[in-house]
């Protein structure tokens, strides 16, 4: 097992490294750079300019610097807003954005996992069909629409919430459902699937035939057996809710780092751009490599690391 | 000698898309204390059904029992509550499936498996409802129980699991074990081994067994007595010599006709049944069977034959009985088939 936690480690490592050598890559060969705007600036000015930020080097020359402070966890300083460090920015950002996206997740896990055993056990009744009618809603409405739409109603219409902002729980409802919108349909409808097809299970019949009472049967048996697939979901979830943030942070004007993520691009601010993409990419192979080992725990025919007898 | 289960002109129907399907229509069993009843038929014969419906396991809807009761200790299984059922189901009446492989809950030790009736049922605690789970492996024949109980199925080989089930069906000391074809999805060496473990426990524990199966030698092996179905009906019922040895019923010499024999000649041809069984989504008024019967005169289309005592123990269902009837005899009847010591 720890032979297999350290080849893991290694391998998301090396992963990293790539994804950041590529979005380098990628990233200089956007047209334009940091200091290009409207306002022509003098020629001696931008020499200075770059130079202080280290971009009038050759660029391989660029990489091997970035490449060197990135090792000793140093980000660089954000261009646009002038000393500002990027490992700072970040570590304001991220407890803001830890908290929609954690929010964001519970709530599409457990509504999801509790909406689809509702359809399944009511499977082909009304309560089953206007799940379903919701979940193919949520899958097919993008959250910058929905966004909107939850700020005019909730916010603009009934007054119920408040439209924008980030500070009491109050604000976080509308962008935390806006985020859950489309997982929290995926977990529905794969919960239902799952659970309709493990309802169906010789083992299940066996649970029955021991006289054991509904609620038992669906509990300790049925439910175990339904959630891993929805586990192996929480990884591509985590991405969803990932990618949705930017869109949704932007919306209700939440200081988190999908928002600095956005600007950064329009910007070209460079340090912030490959700062927040590898902090985000650590991220998401972290959570992936939890996973696999949660669904290791699950299903115990699963054992990780090692060969099959 | 007492009867622990008694099934009365049972009906249980299905409802489909296509329309209701008869699958068993007047069914009349009865199981004796501690004996071996075996239910024999093709696919479809309505076998499962009958013994699910003791169990109150029929899928509902679309499954209805619609006629007939269920005797057990002077109780209407067909008419108990669910909550009664509950207490019922596992404790008094066990079951185990065909499938061992796919019976068993893989997230879920198998002890836990046995433990979960004995806690349920008997109130056990949580150190009692162990040692009997592993005094139950120990009994089903499975080595290391100790060791075994705290194991997957994943970790189980297939014969292991199907004495596993056979350890959860009887970990509460049910008056009656309902195996549903326990030996079809296992090899034949531990389909042996299985049925004389069942045997082994049966001397045991007096628990009466019904055994389904479509496996005429398995019957041959462990029955005291067989019941043959055949659309839905029990067509001939009687002690296993009587069936093996004196059938009556052409359906249980066609069932014997194609059946393979060790001392045949190679070029000896088995003799399947011709025709397929009766659709009963509109079931045939007469008997079943007519449309395939070598011997099915005018009437057999026309009404299904009352049931004749041939002896104390052997009924049979068929026009051939008649007086008037010509007299035939099956292919098979004089072959002496060997039956298992008891």
């Amino acid at each position: 097992m720890l032979r297999y936690i350290g080849k893991r480690l290694l391998i998301m490592l090396i992963t990293l490294w790539l994804i950041s050598t590529l979005t380098f890559i990628l990233m200089n060969s956007i047209p334009g750079d940091p200091f290009t705007s409207e306002k022509k600036l003098p020629e001696s000015t931008l020499e200075n300019l770059k130079a202080q930020y280290g971009l009038d080097k050759p660029l391989p020359m660029q990489y091997v610097v970035y490449m060197n402070n990135l090792i000793h966890g140093d980000l660089g300083f954000s261009i646009k807003n002038v000393n500002r460090s990027v490992n700072d920015m970040l570590a304001d950002g991220f407890p803001v954005s830890a908290q929609l996206g954690a929010q964001a997740m519970i709530l599409a896990i457990f509504a999801g996992i509790l909406m689809g055993t509702v359809a399944a056990l009511r499977q082909n009744r009304m309560s089953d069909y206007s799940l379903m009618v919701l979940a193919v809603i949520g899958l097919s409405i993008p959250n910058f629409v929905i966004a909107p739409l939850f700020q005019k109603y909730f916010g603009l219409n009934w007054e119920l919430l408040p439209i924008a902002g980030w500070g009491n729980f109050d604000q976080t409802i509308l962008p935390s459902i806006a985020l859950a919108f489309t997982p929290l349909a995926l977990v529905t409808r794969l919960m239902r699937s799952s659970m309709l097809e493990v309802l169906g299970q010789d083992y299940i019949r066996t649970a029955r035939a021991k006289g054991l009472p509904p609620i038992r049967v669906i509990s300790f048996h049925t439910l175990r057996n339904a959630i891993i697939p929805v586990i192996t979901l929480i990884g591509p979830l985590t991405a969803a809710i990932l990618t949705g943030s930017f869109v949704v942070e932007k919306i209700f004007s939440i200081p988190g780092i999908g928002k600095y993520f956005v600007e950064s691009i329009i910007n070209r601010d460079y340090p912030v751009i490959m700062g927040a993409t590898i902090f985000f990419s650590a991220f998401l192979i972290l959570m992936n490599f939890l996973v696999d080992l949660a669904y290791g725990y699950i299903d115990p025919r699963i054992k990780l690391g090692k060969k099959e007898a | 000698m007492k009867n622990v289960l008694e099934i009365n002109n049972l009906h249980v129907s299905f409802q489909t898309y296509a329309g209701e399907v008869h699958a068993v229509r007047g069914v009349d069993l009865h199981l004796e204390k501690g004996e071996t009843l075996a239910i024999v038929g093709e696919s479809g014969s309505g076998k499962s059904v009958t013994a699910q419906s003791v169990m109150r396991l029929i899928p509902s809807p679309p499954g209805k029992i619609k006629q007939g009761e269920i005797l057990f200790e002077e109780k209407d299984l067909t008419k108990v509550s669910q909550r009664d059922m509950f207490r019922l189901r596992g404790s008094e009446i066990g079951m185990i499936f065909q499938d061992p492989m796919t019976s068993l809950n893989p997230t879920m030790t198998v002890g836990k498996q046995i433990m979960e009736g004995l806690k349920w049922h008997q109130k056990m605690n949580l150190s009692d409802a162990k040692k009997r789970a592993v005094e139950m492996l120990r009994l089903v024949g499975i080595p290391l129980p100790e060791k075994r109980v705290n194991q997957y199925p994943h970790q189980f080989s297939g014969g292991m699991r199907q004495r596993a089930m056979i350890a959860i069906a009887l970990a509460c000391n049910p008056k009656i074990l309902i195996a549903d074809e326990p030996t079809t999805a296992l090899d034949v060496t531990i389909q042996a081994q299985i049925l004389e473990l069942m045997k082994e426990l049966q001397h045991k524990t007096e628990t009466a067994i019904i055994l389904i199966t479509h496996d005429l030698g398995v019957v041959a092996e462990s029955a005291e007595r067989v019941a043959v179905m055949y659309g839905g009906k029990v067509v001939e019922t009687g002690r296993v010599e009587e069936i093996f040895n004196r059938s009556r019923h052409p359906y249980t010499w066609g069932l014997m006709g194609s059946m393979p024999r060790l001392d045949w000649q190679q070029d000896v041809e088995l003799h399947p049944i011709p025709g397929s069984p009766p659709d009963l989504f509109d079931p045939p008024k007469g008997c079943p069977f007519a449309d395939r019967c070598p011997h099915a005169m005018h009437i057999c289309h026309e009404e299904m034959p009352e049931e004749t005592e041939v002896s104390d123990s052997h009924r049979v269902s068929c026009w051939l009985e008649h007086p008037q009837a010509p007299s035939v005899s099956g292919e098979n009847n004089n072959v002496k088939v060997h039956i298992g010591s008891k």
